[in-house]
């Protein structure tokens, strides 16, 4: 039996939905399977009875009761005992629909997306509210992120909320920066002095992680990039620097994505 | 059948290796296939190889390896020379002039010579004195075949036309809703990645929410990091490095860009058009001009002194004309679907068994 993945997504409401191009019809008691790619653990979800012969099948599976945990899972059909891996032609997902999705308060973020030998795959992550970092620039002596929060519940309107950009010093506490950040309804703009960053850091050379506090949220958000298919932006984007009484600052991420201000060699 | 194709590398990233192990893998679903490699840089191949096809090597530079060459030998020549006489195949294809030489001069009597060629051979002088020798020469474009035959005139042995291969489905297809120009390849001069660069700084300036994808790697990666850090678009160009899944990364494109003159091959410009996504390319470059026609898979912009701005009109007139994408879209996967692996191994079997 051949079964491809022609369109896949998991919607806002965490309903994996699913259109398949099969050969014959699905034979009564297939379940879709998923397992998880590290531990083996697997969830079965038995399918409904199809109705008359068709090339096409949709299915819809609510994940929020499977109880599926942080990872990558990867998605099979089983009848008999006999499974097979599900083929996919679809990206599973679309840039916009991932920010859309961002926009509620989660614990748990799906999206479902083509493996890179063309299968069905589900990634799960843990979702916290956090501050997706758009553009960065260098402009007039100061250093300016813009971007959007992610997963803090608030309204993507023209509603304006109180919030403020810090700077930590990595290892230390002891020196921070602390200015004013605007935040819009979910798209947040900051910008900060260079020459400031310098004169609170006494050694002249070190890393800063920055992080975003708004009224209404009730975590610190960490700022960094992790709303696409785009893993190991450290390699992928490199910011310029620039240069403060001979001191180079340079933006970069870590290597989970997240955002730092280097300073100095 | 026993089928020997040689390659100068089947290990690296290149649209020529890529071309020709899809052949070999759809070639061997009914023949015995062998693929001959005259250097082995690495373990394992970059693309996919079919678990039919034996794979072969004469250098093994693979690192840490102890023995370069073949016991008793200190020669590539005598190597090469040594492993074609041993040669059991009844059909061998080779893919570059040079090997083509050393298969007319060398390789035994009774086996069908058959030469692969892409663009006109550097050094047209041994071609024409051995090539006569072969049993035929086959081109990748029509373009290419009239070169071939120009300079083989009379003597030379006939020049068939066998399009390039794209391997067995299912392809990704690209659902065209992402904001996101995409492009591949070796990062060499010679595919004009800067122009890219360059014209698709006017497209952020117009449309910023727009990304470039550059997927690949090479030598050119300094320098054209430090374009980008010139124009102010490093939240604009992602340098994605190499990838094994290229179709399915041009699926999440809308466009896929391809900047080179001189490109005679094109299989990324393939490859993008069996996900459905149009291309944007330049009329000067052999391989995509074949196969793009404006208005029905892609867009051709002339190759003219103010390239760099039309090539930005091109991307950005696409850009705001989603139906008119769509179309192109649909016009290149029926454009994929003459290029599959099965049509073409026919091709190359109908052509085999006519030569022999």
């Amino acid at each position: 039996m051949r079964v491809v993945v022609t369109d896949a997504e998991v919607t806002l409401a965490d309903v994996l939905s699913l259109r398949l191009a099969i050969e014959e019809p699905l034979v009564d008691g297939t379940e879709l399977v998923l397992r998880h790619r590290a531990t083996g653990v697997e969830r079965g979800v038995l399918l409904g009875t199809p109705g008359a012969r068709a090339s096409e099948a949709t299915l819809a599976v609510s994940l929020a009761p499977l109880v599926l945990t942080a990872g990558r899972w990867d998605a099979y059909l089983r009848h008999d005992g006999k499974r097979m891996r599900l083929r996919s032609v679809d990206p599973g997902f679309s840039l916009d629909h991932l920010d859309a999705y961002a926009l509620c308060r989660r614990t748990l973020a799906y999206r479902s997306y083509r493996t890179r030998n063309g299968f069905l795959a589900l990634k799960i992550d843990d979702a916290s509210p956090s501050a997706e970092v758009r553009a960065i620039w260098f402009r007039e002596g100061r250093f300016e992120v813009t971007g959007l929060l992610a997963f803090t519940g608030l309204d993507d309107d023209d509603c304006r909320h109180e919030a403020r950009l810090a700077l930590h010093r990595r290892q230390s506490e002891d020196f921070m920066t602390r200015t004013s950040a605007t935040v819009q309804g979910v798209r947040f703009h900051a910008a900060f002095s260079l020459v400031d960053v310098l004169a609170a850091d006494p050694d002249g050379a070190g890393t800063w992680e920055p992080s975003l506090k708004v009224e209404g949220v009730p975590t610190t958000m960490k700022l960094g990039s992790r709303l696409d298919d785009i893993d190991g932006k450290r390699r992928r984007l490199h910011y310029p620097s620039a240069r403060i009484d001979g001191v180079p600052i340079r933006p970069c991420y870590t290597a989970d994505d997240e955002l730092r201000i280097e300073v100095g060699g | 059948m026993k089928i020997a194709l040689v390659l100068p590398s089947a290990y690296g990233m290149r649209g020529d290796v890529r071309s020709t192990l899809n052949l070999a893998n759809a070639l061997a679903e009914r023949h015995e296939v062998e693929v001959i490699s005259v250097r082995r840089p690495k373990e394992k191949p970059f693309f996919p190889v079919a678990s039919g096809v034996t794979m072969r090597s004469v250098i093994d530079a693979r690192p840490g390896s102890r023995r370069l060459f073949p016991r008793g030998q200190v020669r590539a020549e005598v190597a090469l020379w040594r492993l074609l006489r041993g040669l059991r195949s009844d059909v061998i294809i080779t893919t570059r002039p040079g090997l083509g030489v050393q298969v007319a001069k060398h390789a035994p009597r009774g086996m069908l010579k058959i030469a692969r060629e892409w663009s006109r051979p550097a050094v047209p002088g041994p071609v024409q004195r051995f090539y006569p020798r072969l049993n035929a020469v086959v081109t990748a474009t029509e373009t290419a075949e009239a070169e071939w035959s120009e300079l083989l005139e009379d003597e030379g042995p006939v020049v068939h036309t066998v399009a390039d291969a794209l391997p067995h489905g299912p392809w990704p297809r690209s659902r065209m809703d992402n904001r996101i120009v995409a492009a591949g390849g070796r990062w060499v001069p010679v595919k004009g990645y800067d122009r890219l660069i360059r014209s698709f700084a006017v497209v952020a300036d117009k449309r910023p929410d727009w990304r470039l994808r550059l997927y690949g790697g090479g030598p050119e990666e300094r320098r054209l990091r430090a374009l980008v850090r010139e124009l102010d678009l490093h939240n604009h160009v992602y340098f994605m490095g190499t990838t094994p899944d290229l179709p399915g990364e041009f699926a999440k494109a809308s466009i896929v860009a391809n900047t080179s003159h001189t490109g005679d091959l094109g299989m990324t410009v393939l490859e993008a058009m069996g996900c459905g996504v149009p291309v944007v390319a330049v009329e000067g470059a052999r391989g995509p001009m074949e196969f793009v026609a404006t208005g029905y898979n892609g867009v051709l912009v002339p190759e003219v002194q103010d390239e760099l701005e039309l090539f930005a009109a091109a991307l950005l007139a696409l850009i705001d004309d989603e139906r008119r994408r769509r179309s192109l879209a649909a016009g290149a996967l029926e454009t994929a679907v003459r290029h599959s692996a099965d049509e073409m191994a026919q091709q190359w079997e109908t052509l085999i068994s006519g030569l022999r």
